[in-house]
């Protein structure tokens, strides 16, 4: 392949994916959790606006987009501003590590499902600039329970990517690889009668990989930065407007990185069930692979629309307490053991 | 092309490292210093290096930048203050000598031959990781300890009464 081509597909994937995530990941899992929610709880939920309320995100946005871009006064404004600015890009910078579908040949061109595959501490340092959008919000907003949100939001994330980081060592010890492609390539086997999945292998890391996730992306019940009862709303008390759609928009993205992800490292990624090896693919079967992925995603974020609306919001303590005294250290035993395992068996 | 890029975040890189020293504002020099760091780690990829550019990344932009942010908000820094003319004048003065050294040693470096580096980092790497990995762990292992005991001593004597009386259920 050229460079012209190679590059002119490059792009054109760093265009796609991110608009995809925007454009219709996001309002359809903010739809989601409404529906769903409503559903638990018995009531009808947003239904007027389309079929099915499927236009209701549409109206949403266009009602935060009405209200301009407000800047209040007493902000730092670089803070305020760049904050939902850093959480957006944070979580799709996710996204360009995670295979969505194989290679496959379309038009005479060999096409890889996954913009490049610099590895797990790429995906881990992606996650990690998210970090700075809450304390960022909370600091610009200059308001002294934001403040209290952001640090608690910062606090939440660093503990739990180190959960998630163990949890990953785990896997890539399983694989000898940090490569995602290779990780999901692994899972391309059988497990028993089971599909050869890392959810079967590495049950305990794919536990704590599941709730650093959640709490990683601001899931329920890990929200206790922005409680609207003790804090008022927390980091986005003093927001409005298109910075407000952005600091939502920037959550539920990284929901959906944070599920895609799960199902990369512990489902099997985009490979469909029983299917072993790498084999060559056309345009539809990677389509194929492409709903797959997609499917196994919304699965997990309607587990994560579960829990929100069944469990009780954690207190900070508590969650501190969780990550530090229980997780970290099942994650270290996890680490230590499949080394140990991994070691015998070689 | 990638030269063109890599000279956009050379900018990048020399304007932020400038701005997070001459920015009156704690929080602002937080910020470009954590863009420093990625525009460094960015640089790192298009020299080939990319485990370098991610642990820059990872290291710098997610661990030290973002603990001097929290820092900063922590103790609630105030903007700092404008210094009188004395301080702005040495300071500006100094300032010239370094660059203008800087400037020197560059030119000369640019007229200069140029041969390839010699690869210390792989010699040093196996050191690290093979003859010495033992002594580096245990040096880890005690860097922990310390940590531990450094948090320990400084606990005031009110906290550790509180503590005991929260696990006694009084």
């Amino acid at each position: 392949m050229e460079y012209g081509e190679e590059l002119f597909i490059g792009v054109g994937k760093a265009v796609v994916l991110p608009v995809a995530i925007m454009g219709i990941g996001v309002p359809l899992l903010a739809l989601a959790e409404r529906r769903i929610g409503a559903r638990m709880q018995g009531r009808l939920g947003p239904r007027a606006a389309g079929p099915f309320g499927l236009f209701q995100p549409l109206a949403d946005g266009l009602k935060l987009l009405s209200k301009g871009a407000p800047v209040f006064s007493g902000t730092d404004r670089l803070a305020y501003v760049l904050a939902p600015l850093v959480g957006v890009l944070s979580a799709l910078a996710v996204f360009a590590a995670i295979p969505f579908a194989g290679t496959f040949t379309w038009m005479g061109h060999s096409i890889r499902g996954q913009i490049a595959d610099p590895g797990v501490i790429y995906v881990l340092a992606a996650a990690g600039l998210g970090v700075y959008a809450p304390l960022l919000a909370g600091w610009g907003s200059g308001d002294r329970l934001a403040l209290i949100g952001g640090l608690s939001g910062t606090v939440r994330q660093i503990s739990f990517l180190l959960c998630m980081g163990l949890a990953l060592l785990g896997v890539c010890l399983l694989h000898g690889s940090t490569q995602l492609g290779e990780i999901v390539l692994g899972q391309a086997s059988t497990f028993g009668p089971l599909p050869g999945w890392n959810i079967w292998v590495q049950p305990l890391g794919f536990v704590l990989f599941l709730v650093g996730t959640m709490a990683w992306s601001g899931a329920s019940p890990f929200d206790f930065d922005r409680a609207d009862g003790e804090l008022m709303g927390g980091y986005r008390r003093r927001y409005s407007g298109i910075f407000l759609a952005f600091l939502g928009a920037s959550r539920y993205a990284r929901q959906i990185a944070g599920a895609a992800l799960v199902v990369t490292v512990y489902g099997g990624g985009e490979t469909l069930p029983w299917r072993t090896g790498e084999a060559a693919m056309d345009g539809w079967t990677a389509l194929v692979e492409g709903m797959a992925f997609a499917v196994k995603t919304g699965l997990v974020l309607c587990f994560f629309i579960w829990v929100r609306w069944s469990l009780p919001r954690l207190r900070y303590d508590q969650a501190m307490r969780l990550v530090w005294r229980v997780l970290i250290p099942l994650g270290l035993l996890n680490t230590v053991g499949t080394g140990l395992v991994a070691h015998l068996m070689n | 092309m990638e030269i063109a890029i890599f000279v956009l975040l050379a900018c990048v890189c020399a304007l932020t490292g400038i701005l997070t020293v001459v920015c009156r504002k704690p929080m602002h020099s937080s910020l470009y210093l954590a863009a420093n760091s990625l525009s460094v780690g960015l640089l790192c990829i298009l020299l080939s290096a990319p485990f370098l550019a991610l642990a820059q990344i990872f290291v710098c932009v997610a661990g030290i930048a973002l603990l001097s942010a929290v820092v900063v908000v922590v103790l609630n820094l105030e903007d700092e203050p404008r210094k009188g003319t004395f301080r702005t004048l040495s300071g500006g003065a100094t300032g010239c000598i370094v660059l203008g050294a800087l400037g020197y040693f560059l030119w000369h470096w640019w007229g200069a031959s140029r041969e390839p580096a010699p690869d210390v980092g792989t010699p040093f790497g196996e050191l690290v990781f093979g003859e010495f990995l033992l002594p580096v762990e245990l040096t880890a292992f005690l860097l922990l300890v310390a940590l531990l005991g450094s948090v320990l001593l400084t606990r005031r004597e009110g906290e550790k009464r509180t503590a005991s009386a929260g696990r006694s259920g009084l």
